[in-house]
């Protein structure tokens, strides 16, 4: 009988510890914000705003990997498909850019600055570019880089037979769009080699951003003869241009990246050597981290605040996306303006990044994000938030109005992903709705559940993340265009349809710049989306590294980064 | 005998039909599909993707394509990574499968070791000693387990051996490339099997012991562990055998959580992330080599309880 009780004591005290472990952050995580990471899926060209990029400075306790000029970085994931024609995830991304080069590429501060082209000629339409290749290219085979294989890459982004999803990309050259849907022959596209190092651009509609956009991973050169189905599936049958070469590839482990030798900016690449870890479960990412096997990671949920506690510097970036409330236009509740303004109003953004977010995120008042820029400036900059945070009474008198408009108390449902972080959010909205008297149900689906009902507007709120595909307001603005493919909310404006139409085709930058405006006044002054948050995201950087680069569309870039022997 | 195996043999055909075809159908009923991502692709667009993996024909025709090539072996490209299926596998269960061995070796021996003490020291010390491993490791999941032992055993030990010696380290805390990689993963698998085993071990050992014939050794004057190891082991492991194939197959395909907290590229994942991201290839190829797989092994445990047991004849009794 004592035997008995005591074994139960001894039981208990080990689960009750288990369970606290557990509840610490033992278990498996998941990443910390409100979907999966593949909701945003893309990210391409030039700028950052203040406080938004940052290269990280390495003033970490923890010394990190032991070897001078090698970095071990913990990536997250396996990249999915690193041929650049047909990938379309972040991860990806960032690896292509270091291992291969467009014709441009980005700056520390996100801005174009020449790539594989060392100089172009732009037409006074801004319809054609000319671009020359520096000398001496070479892939890391020794094979030099030349005009067509940029060409090849482009032409096979548009090739219906590659099916590529970011086929659009290949939208801006005249005649990609007619030829991706079968309706005009390869030579028609306006891409054109004049010789090995020259090519000619003719553009279907002035882009202001079309320079950005080159340094994108959709636009990487890809070589002829070394293309196959099975193309960038393994280390063995990839080809390099870029700063790095791809040494090894240890599907869902690692990666091991080296220094290109052949590299024109050779000399001035600093890290010989970078190991990408492949961690998925947070936890084990940070006692790597803690344990000196890795230099850096990036980190969620609780893990910022438990190392700043311990004194360790922890960095932040915005990575480009912004958060908001689709409301579902088709639907009669949210169809009433009160009721989408009464959701907006209630919702205490500052309290929701300080207590549930925990990190050094924005609170959004626009649908575009403080981090893209219009030419030299930032577009919100400008512009004056049309509402207030936590406007309780404001929220409390639309609601009334609703109701009265209604005729009867709506039934709301709000839309997010089944990981734990999507509905602890969730959870917080419901209860700033309750505050104004709104009872929100919580919907919470399986990723591609949410996406499908998202799709078939079958959804009353939808908790709706958007990364930037290029670096201007329109790639936020032309989605709700009526035809947009990701017009979840089903707009449905002849007016903003006419500004958007406008905006693609406009020159002139101030009459663009007003149209731009327009339709963000056009989209937050009848709440057809509710701003919650541009997200920034946290990370922490080992003793030894420095000038590790971040920023909204250079997810991370070691091209400027030093790293010293572990001390 | 011939018999008894060529129907087993015919009914794990049947199963795995049933399989193919439950996970062909099952699939295709989940909301979403494969193309569907946070940006929308043309009408155009995915309807070129469905012709690349041929989603575009009659589903009819779909099943009966998919049938031949999984017949034949081909289980097809994988949608969300452009690789063959069967690279895939090949690539990734090796280490599942070192992990599942190595786990199932340290939950077999260990968990009959320490039933058999429990059993014959049964009502001491040892007994009871041997019973909270046991309840602790049937009680707490695996990935408490894995983020214990890598949490103190890696992380804090360690720490600890860097204050005495900079750089000097005992357990990695990921991986899988080094023999002392392997250890804490196999263990954190293993612990929940070895609870089985040992409690099973223990109830079996424990009414051998008491059996006839065992009395008639001891009395013959043979020593406890002759009796123990030659008698009265040989039959008190039956039940444990009996449950090995299914705890081998769990072992072997169920390390997603395990392999997960410690790096470990194993085949877990992509049975896992797989139904996710609604790669059809990718969750019929798992499924259908696991099913096969779990198959096999319970085929291969009843062959086995002839081997071990001589009263079992498994073709039915002789006339």
């Amino acid at each position: 009988m004592k035997k008995t009780k005591l074994l139960s004591l001894v039981t208990a005290v080990i689960l009750c510890g288990s369970m606290i472990m557990t509840s610490c952050g033992g278990g498996t995580s998941s990443s910390s914000d409100g979907s999966s990471s593949s909701d945003t899926e893309s990210s391409s060209s030039s700028s950052e705003a203040e406080g938004s990029s940052s290269e990280a400075t390495g003033e970490s306790a923890y010394p990190g990997t032991p070897n001078a000029n090698e970095v071990t970085f913990n990536i997250g994931a396996e990249p999915p498909k690193m041929n650049s024609i047909l990938t379309t995830d972040t991860t990806s991304f960032n690896i292509l850019r270091h291992i291969s080069e467009g014709l441009t590429s980005l700056d520390k501060e996100d801005n174009v600055i020449e790539g594989a082209a060392e100089k172009w000629e732009i037409s006074d339409d801004k319809l054609t570019y000319t671009f020359h290749l520096r000398d001496g290219l070479t892939w890391n085979d020794g094979v030099p880089v030349t005009a067509n294989d940029y060409k090849f890459a482009w032409m096979g982004l548009l090739n219906p037979e590659n099916a590529a999803e970011y086929n659009y990309m290949g939208y801006y050259f005249e005649n990609g769009e007619a030829y991706n849907n079968g309706k005009a022959k390869a030579e028609d596209v306006g891409i054109k080699v004049i010789d090995d190092k020259t090519i000619e651009v003719k553009l279907s509609a002035p882009a202001p951003y079309f320079l950005s956009l080159l340094a994108f991973g959709s636009f990487m050169p890809v070589r002829e003869d070394s293309y196959s189905p099975e193309y960038a599936t393994e280390a063995s049958n990839i080809k390099c241009n870029g700063p790095y070469i791809m040494e090894s590839w240890n599907h869902e482990s690692d990666m091991v990246l080296v220094k290109n030798p052949n590299y024109w900016d050779a000399a001035n690449i600093s890290i010989e050597k970078i190991t990408l870890m492949m961690i998925k479960d947070s936890n084990t990412a940070l006692n790597s981290f803690k344990s000196n096997e890795i230099d850096i990671i990036t980190l969620t949920g609780e893990q910022p605040a438990q190392l700043a506690a311990e004194g360790e510097k922890v960095d932040a970036y915005s990575d480009g996306s912004n958060w908001a409330f689709a409301y579902n236009l088709t639907r009669d509740a949210t169809k009433n303006i009160n009721v989408r303004k009464a959701l907006t109003l209630a919702i205490d953004r500052e309290r929701f990044i300080k207590d549930v977010l925990k990190n050094p995120s924005i609170p959004a008042y626009n649908w575009t994000p403080t981090t893209l820029k219009n030419g030299d400036n930032y577009f919100t900059a400008d512009i004056k938030p049309t509402f207030k945070d936590n406007d309780i009474e404001g929220a409390k008198e639309a609601w009334a109005k609703a109701i009265e408009e209604l005729g009867s108390t709506p039934k709301l449902s709000v839309l997010c992903d089944d990981s734990d972080n999507a509905k602890l959010q969730a959870a917080y909205y419901q209860e700033c709705w309750k505050q104004v008297g709104i009872e929100v149900e919580i919907a919470a689906v399986p990723y591609k559940e949410r996406l499908a009902r998202q799709q078939a507007q079958d959804y009353d709120i939808a908790v709706y993340g958007w990364g930037p595909d290029f670096n201007d307001p329109l790639t936020y603005l032309d989605m709700w265009h009526s035809k947009g493919g990701n017009n979840i909310i089903k707009l449905n404006s002849a007016e903003y349809d006419k500004n958007v139409e406008a905006a693609r085709i406009e020159p002139d930058f101030e009459k663009r710049t007003k149209m731009l405006q327009a339709l963000e006044a056009e989209l937050v002054e009848n709440y057809y989306l509710g701003p919650i948050y541009n997200r920034m995201r946290d990370y922490i950087v080992s003793e030894k590294v420095d000038g590790f680069l971040r920023t909204a569309f250079q997810d991370w870039n070691f091209r400027w980064a030093t790293a010293t022997a572990a001390e | 005998m011939l018999k008894y195996v060529l129907k087993r043999i015919l009914y794990a055909l049947l199963t795995l039909w049933l399989l193919c075809t439950l996970t062909f159908f099952m699939m295709r009923a989940l909301p979403g599909g494969p193309f569907l991502g946070a940006k929308a692709v043309t009408p155009v667009t995915k309807a070129a993707l469905e012709a690349k993996y041929g989603l575009d024909k009659p589903v009819i025709v779909q099943y009966g394509k998919y049938l031949y090539n999984t017949i034949t072996g081909d289980l097809g490209i994988s949608i969300t990574s452009n690789r063959p299926v069967t690279t895939i596998i090949k690539q990734s269960f090796p280490y599942s499968f070192d992990l599942g061995m190595r786990a199932l070796v340290f939950a077999v021996v260990f968990g009959i070791a320490l039933g058999t003490i429990a059993a014959i020291k049964k009502g001491t010390g040892w007994d009871t000693a041997t019973m909270l491993i046991a309840i602790i490791g049937v009680s707490i999941p695996s990935f408490i387990v894995g983020a214990l032992l890598q949490y103190f055993l890696s992380l804090q030990l360690n720490t600890f051996l860097g204050t005495i010696q900079k750089g000097m380290k005992f357990f990695p805390i990921q991986g899988w490339s080094t023999e002392m990689h392997k250890i804490l993963p196999s263990l954190a698998l293993g612990l929940g099997s070895l609870a089985t085993i040992s409690r099973l071990m223990r109830t079996s050992m424990i009414d051998v012991l008491s059996s006839d014939y065992i009395k008639t050794a001891k009395a013959k004057g043979l020593s406890t562990p002759v009796v123990t190891i030659k008698h009265a082991l040989r039959n008190a492991i039956l039940p444990v055998v009996t449950v090995l194939g299914p705890i081998a197959a769990s072992l072997l395909t169920g390390a997603f959580v395990v392999e997960q907290i410690f790096n470990i590229p194993g085949m877990g994942k992509f049975f896992v992330n797989s139904i996710t991201v609604q790669d059809y290839t990718m969750i019929s190829g798992t499924t259908i080599f696991y099913g096969a797989f779990l198959v096999f092994a319970n085929l291969l445990v009843d062959l086995c309880y002839g081997l071990v047991d001589p009263r079992i004849r498994l073709g039915g009794v002789k006339e």
